[in-house]
């Protein structure tokens, strides 16, 4: 992570492909983020941070309403079945839900990092980024 | 909450058992002639029997008399027991005339409580010969009279949370309405750009058509949620219904549906039930629908519809059976939760409201419903709907 300005690789966990086709845009334009993995289901999510030789993740977006799982039940099932390989990554909670128990929950959560509303802004991600590299 | 005394049916009020019972209790368990739920009334000067055994006429029917025959007034003013061994010899009440006209010679009264702990009236004991309270008898009667404040209470709570669901109801009726005309002039502006498309780039034409495609999205968010907020009370008569005419009802609202996927659909003579019909259609539509939407790409739905009962014959059965891509068994509880998907909108569309409010009409209806599912075989919601025994 040689530039600041910069992430490698960024994970957006969401089930809304609208959201998600909005997201990559603006990503793209911002050119802040040089990898950018979309998934729709947290199952599946979880299944491909199970393997052994994925790439590594600077930051997670992670949305709580999600169809089969929530967003706070993929994170807890995925530090009991990932551990401190999980834990590594900083999530930052992307949601519209206007729940404060929400917010709440999320602070349960060592690795949540931020907890943002929708819809996601390039000074979002501009802030998103400087608290990555702040964290490492 | 506070409620008056006229709203929680404590005054100007009819006798209800959960009252008379109590008296009719301390009537037995002390072996009195009268017994009664006297709530004292200061400002207007009386005090008015929620409950009365034993009265005398004109008291019984009037069910209330002025303050100058109230022994029940002085434990609510002291907040305290009052125990009259023999009226015509006690200072505090000797000249009431609740002696000459309703024939109280013996008098032991606790206070009963409002919800926010203000004593409001007695529960008291009555005889019409002298008579000694033994210390048993007065904590009995106090047990007694912790049930009429329970019983006040309970009442509280009912209006309480009737009043909430009020409030809740206007609320979703009023923020659906107003989240609807905002959808609605947003479709109609981007219909306005639709009609300046060819000078959108290609990207722009696929973002308009994917913007086209939210705000109807939406829209049924905000219908689907009034329907589940309307179902929410039970306040409709439950009158006889044929399901032969709902099922009819709503084949031919999913016709386009049934026959752009070629579905079959078999269904035997289905019962009479009691029941709402305006909640009964919603909860058939949105199985069948289910059940022809949550289907293989390329696999033609076929769905029996059959009514059974079981062995006792205290259920009239329904079994809505399909062949499609069936529910993991982890998922079962999960899916009549309110917004849960088991799919992304764009795998299968949806709101996450219908099984929601086919479990809330089933438990208007005192029924019960569940499934048994095979992933890639198919799935099968049972409906119970318990029959009255008058027939």
């Amino acid at each position: 992570m040689a530039e600041i300005n910069k992430i490698q690789t960024a994970m957006i966990l969401d089930d809304s492909e609208f959201d998600q086709v909005l997201y990559k845009e603006l990503i793209e334009r911002s050119g802040m983020v040089d990898k950018l993995i979309q998934y729709y289901y947290p199952d599946e999510a979880l299944e491909f941070l199970k393997q052994p030789d994925r790439e590594n993740i600077d930051v997670l977006f992670l949305d709580i309403n999600m169809p089969r799982m929530s967003g706070f039940e993929f994170l807890k099932e995925a530090s009991q079945q990932l551990g401190s390989d999980f834990a590594k990554i900083i999530i930052i909670m992307l949601t519209t839900s206007l729940d404060p128990r929400d917010q709440e929950k999320a602070k349960e959560f060592e690795m949540v990092k931020d907890y943002i509303n929708k819809p996601l802004t390039i000074d979002g991600l501009r802030h998103v980024v400087s608290l990555v590299h702040h964290q490492s | 909450m506070n409620f008056t005394l006229a709203e929680l049916g404590l005054v100007d009020a009819s006798p209800q058992p959960d009252y008379d019972n109590l008296t009719k209790l301390a009537t037995e368990i002390l072996g009195v002639p009268v017994s009664l739920v006297s709530i004292v009334d200061f400002e207007n000067d009386r005090q008015f029997f929620k409950s009365q055994l034993g009265l005398p006429e004109p008291w019984a029917t009037e069910q209330q008399t002025p303050l100058s025959h109230s022994f029940c007034q002085h434990v609510v003013k002291t907040n305290a027991p009052l125990i009259v061994e023999n009226a015509l010899e006690h200072e505090l009440v000797k000249d009431n005339l609740a002696i000459r006209d309703l024939g109280v010679v013996s008098y032991l009264g606790v206070p009963i409580y409002t919800p926010d702990s203000q004593p409001t009236g007695a529960l008291c004991a009555i005889d019409g010969k002298p008579r000694q309270w033994t210390e048993k008898e007065i904590e009995l009667l106090k047990q007694l009279s912790l049930c009429v404040t329970d019983t006040i209470k309970l009442q509280a709570s009912l209006l309480t949370s009737e009043g909430l669901r009020q409030e809740q109801r206007d609320f979703t009726y009023a923020i659906s309405h107003d989240l609807k005309s905002p959808a609605n002039t947003l479709h109609m502006l981007l219909n306005e750009i639709g009609f300046e498309q060819d000078k959108l780039s290609e990207k722009g034409q696929s973002f308009l058509d994917i913007s086209l495609n939210v705000v109807n999205r939406m829209k049924d968010q905000v219908e689907d949620v009034l329907a589940y907020a309307r179902t929410g009370i039970n306040q409709e008569a439950h009158v006889k219904v044929d399901l032969n005419t709902i099922l009819e009802d709503v084949l031919n609202n999913l016709k386009s549906d049934i026959v752009e996927k070629n579905a079959k659909i078999n269904f035997t003579d289905l019962p009479i039930v009691t029941g709402c019909p305006k909640q009964l259609h919603p909860l058939f539509q949105n199985l069948v629908s289910n059940a022809l939407k949550f289907q293989a790409d390329g696999n033609t739905p076929s769905i029996d519809i059959l009514a059974s009962s079981d062995p006792q014959n205290r259920y009239d059965i329904i079994n809505i059976t399909d062949n499609g891509i069936g529910i993991p068994k982890e998922f079962h509880k999960r899916i009549f939760k309110l917004f849960e998907r088991l799919h992304t909108r764009e795998d299968y569309p949806g709101t996450g409201v219908g099984l929601a409010l086919c479990n809330r009409v089933i438990s208007n209806h005192n029924g019960k419903i569940s499934l048994q599912s095979e992933p890639n075989v198919g799935t099968t919601f049972t409906l119970k709907f318990p029959r009255k025994n008058d027939g």
